[in-house]
C-alpha cells in the first residue's frame, strides 16, 4: 500500500502541496484529477522521489521511501512515467525498453528479456519500430512506448503523468485499456489525469487536488455524480450519462 | 573512419591500427614524429573529456589541471623522488581521481553548468601553485630531469619508441571508451543527456554517473600528462594553462561531440595547426576562436558528421 502523510512541497518560495494525504491500496487503480498548476505532477514526483518534499513522507508497503532518491523508488518497484512522453529520442526503441530494466539488468538479464518480448504483444506497435530512434515516433507511438518502459521497470506501482495528453482519441482508448489491465499483471496505477471522465472510468478510487489540497475524494462513481466535480471537470450537466 | 559502434568501430581501430603503423615508414623526420606524438597526447586527454561533454552533458575547463597534475606528480615523484615511472603513473592516476571526485561531488549534484566554473578556477590554482612552489615544482622555468619511461629494460627514450607506445595507448583509449558506450552504463549516460528527469524516472543514479564520467575523463587526461612528463623529461606550468583546457573543448567540439573518433579528430586536425600556422602563433587563439564559432554554425556535430550520421546514434549499432 502506498500512503502520502502529511506533505508540503515547494518551488523555492511558492508552494505546491499543502498537506497531501492519499492512499493507494494494492490492486487498486486511483486517479487524481486537477487543473494545470493543482500539483498533481508535484505529487507524483514527490512519490517517485524526483521532487524532495518539504514536509511528511511517503511509505510504500509500511516503509517510507527515501524522499529525493529516485533511483531507491525504481528499486523498489515505484516507478514514474513522466509526462510530455519523456522519450530518449536519440536511442532505439530496443534500448528505450532496455533503459526501463536499468537497475535490473545487471541480475536479471533473462527476465528482462522476456519482458521485452511480452512489451511487444503488449504494444504491437513498437515491434516494427524496434531499431528506430525513438524521436522518429509519432506521439502516440512515444506515449506507448513511455509506458512500456515503464513497465520494463517490472513496477509493483506505476505512477502514470498524463498519459493521454495530446493523443487522439484512438489512442487514448487504447492507453485506458492497458492501463485498466495492469492491475491484472500485478501492477497498482496512481494515474494523473486532466482527462477526468477517461480517468474516473478505468480508476476504482479518485481524489480531486486543486491548489495543491485534496479537496474531494471517493469512488469513481461517487466522483462522476458529484456536482463540484461534475461542473470543474466533467463540462457540467451534459456529461451526466458518462 | 567507420561508426564507433560494433563491426565498424574494429574496422576503424584496425585500420587506425594500420596507419599508425605504417606512418612512421612514411614520416621519417623526428620533428613530424613529434607532431604526432603530441597529437596522440591529446587525443588520449580529449578521449576522455569527450565522454564527459557528449555524455554527461558537462564541461570542463579544468583538463589542462589534470593534465599538468598527472605530468607534475609523475615527474617530481620519480625525478626528485626516484620512484618507478609506471607505478607513478598508476599513482597519479589514483589522486587525480580523487581530486576529479571531490570537485564534482558537490558541483554534479546541482542542476546545471556549474562543473564549467569550478573546473576553471580549479585550473587557475593548479597554474598558479605549480608557478609559485618553485622548491617542489621549478617555478615558471619548469621542473626537468625527468626519467624516461621504460619497458622491460627497454627505455622509451626516442621519438619513435614513445610513438609506438603512444600511440598502442590511444587504440586501448578508444576501445576502453567505446566498452563503455556500449554498455549498459553508456546507454544511460546516453539516455541522461536527453532526458535527465526521464532517465531519472527509469532508475538511473544521473548524479552518481555523471560525477564517475567526469572522474574517468580526469583519468585520461592524468594518465596522458603522465606520458607527456616521462616523454619531454622536463615540464614547465605554461603547457597546462587555462588556454589548453580551451584547446582540449574545441578538439571535441571540432571533431564531434560525444563521438570517440570524434576526439580523436579534432585532435587531429587542431594539433598539427599551430605547426602549419606557426607564423601567426602570436594569434594562435584567435584561430582557435574562430574555428570555434565557424564549426559550432557550420558544422555543430563535428568533423565526424561530414561522413556519419549523428554521433549518438552510430555509438548504437
Amino acid at each position: 500500500m502506498l500512503e502520502v502523510q502529511g506533505v508540503d512541497a515547494h518551488y523555492g518560495a511558492v508552494q505546491a502541496l499543502r498537506g497531501v494525504e492519499l492512499t493507494v491500496a494494492e490492486g487498486e487503480i486511483v486517479c487524481l484529477i486537477g487543473a494545470n498548476g493543482a500539483g498533481k505532477t508535484t505529487l507524483l514526483n514527490v512519490i517517485s522521489g524526483l521532487h524532495r518534499p518539504s514536509a511528511g513522507r511517503v511509505l510504500w508497503q509500511g516503509r517510507p521511501l527515501p524522499p529525493g532518491r529516485p533511483d531507491r523508488a525504481v528499486a523498489r518497484g515505484v516507478v514514474q512515467v513522466p509526462e510530455g512522453r519523456q522519450v530518449f529520442a536519440p536511442l532505439t526503441v530496443r534500448e528505450n525498453l532496455q533503459l526501463g530494466a536499468f537497475l535490473r539488468w545487471r541480475h536479471d538479464r533473462r527476465g528482462v528479456e522476456r519482458d521485452l518480448e511480452e512489451m511487444l504483444e503488449t504494444f504491437p506497435i513498437l515491434k516494427n519500430r524496434l531499431e528506430q530512434p525513438a524521436g522518429t515516433l509519432s506521439g502516440g507511438e512515444q506515449q506507448m512506448l513511455a509506458l512500456a518502459r515503464g513497465l520494463m521497470s517490472a513496477p509493483r506501482l506505476l505512477l502514470l503523468d498524463e498519459p493521454s495528453l495530446g493523443l487522439a482519441p484512438l489512442i487514448v482508448k487504447e492507453i485506458f485499456r492497458i492501463v485498466a489491465g495492469l492491475p491484472a499483471r500485478g501492477c497498482t496505477v496512481l494515474l494523473v489525469e486532466q482527462n477526468a471522465l477517461g480517468a474516473l472510468s478505468v480508476a476504482d478510487r479518485g481524489y480531486v487536488l486543486t491548489g495543491g489540497r485534496i479537496t474531494a475524494s471517493g469512488t469513481s462513481a461517487e466522483l462522476l455524480a458529484d456536482g463540484e466535480v461534475q461542473r470543474a471537470f466533467l463540462g457540467g450537466k451534459e456529461e451526466k450519462t458518462a | 573512419m567507420k561508426r564507433a559502434g560494433g563491426k565498424g568501430f574494429y574496422l576503424g581501430l584496425a585500420g587506425l591500427a594500420v596507419g599508425a603503423a605504417v606512418m612512421p615508414l612514411v614520416v621519417t623526420n623526428p620533428y613530424y614524429v613529434n607532431v604526432l606524438n603530441v597529437l596522440a597526447l591529446n587525443a588520449l586527454v580529449v578521449i576522455g573529456l569527450n565522454l564527459l561533454i557528449g555524455y554527461a552533458g558537462q564541461i570542463s575547463l579544468g583538463h589542462a589541471a589534470f593534465y599538468g597534475l598527472g605530468a607534475y606528480i609523475s615527474g617530481i615523484l620519480t625525478g626528485s623522488y626516484g620512484w618507478e615511472p609506471w607505478l607513478t603513473l598508476v599513482f597519479a592516476a589514483v589522486v587525480v581521481a580523487l581530486i576529479a571526485l571531490v570537485i564534482g561531488i558537490p558541483t554534479l549534484r546541482l542542476h546545471g553548468n556549474y562543473l564549467v566554473m569550478a573546473t576553471l578556477g580549479f585550473n587557475l590554482i593548479v597554474n598558479i601553485l605549480t608557478n609559485q612552489m618553485d622548491d617542489l615544482t621549478g617555478g615558471p622555468s619548469g621542473y626537468s630531469g625527468i626519467p624516461s619511461l621504460s619497458i622491460a629494460g627497454v627505455a622509451i627514450d626516442t621519438d619513435l619508441k614513445f610513438y609506438v607506445l603512444v600511440w598502442l595507448l590511444v587504440l586501448v583509449g578508444l576501445w576502453l571508451g567505446r566498452n563503455l558506450v556500449r554498455s549498459r552504463v553508456g546507454r544511460a549516460l546516453r539516455a541522461l543527456r536527453d532526458s535527465e528527469v526521464a532517465a531519472e524516472a527509469a532508475g538511473v543514479p544521473t548524479r552518481v554517473y555523471k560525477v564517475k564520467v567526469f572522474v574517468l575523463s580526469a583519468v585520461y587526461a592524468s594518465v596522458a600528462g603522465s606520458l607527456y612528463a616521462h616523454y619531454y623529461g622536463i615540464i614547465t606550468p605554461k603547457t597546462f594553462d587555462i588556454f589548453y583546457s580551451v584547446e582540449l573543448v574545441t578538439m571535441c567540439i571540432v571533431g564531434g561531440i560525444g563521438s570517440l573518433w570524434g576526439g580523436l579528430l579534432g585532435a587531429a586536425f587542431l594539433t598539427p595547426l599551430p605547426q602549419a600556422l606557426h607564423f601567426f602563433e602570436e594569434y594562435k587563439d584567435l584561430f582557435y576562436g574562430g574555428i570555434l564559432m565557424l564549426m559550432l554554425i557550420f558544422l555543430p556535430r563535428g568533423l565526424v558528421s561530414l561522413r556519419l550520421r549523428t554521433p549518438a546514434r552510430e555509438e548504437t549499432r
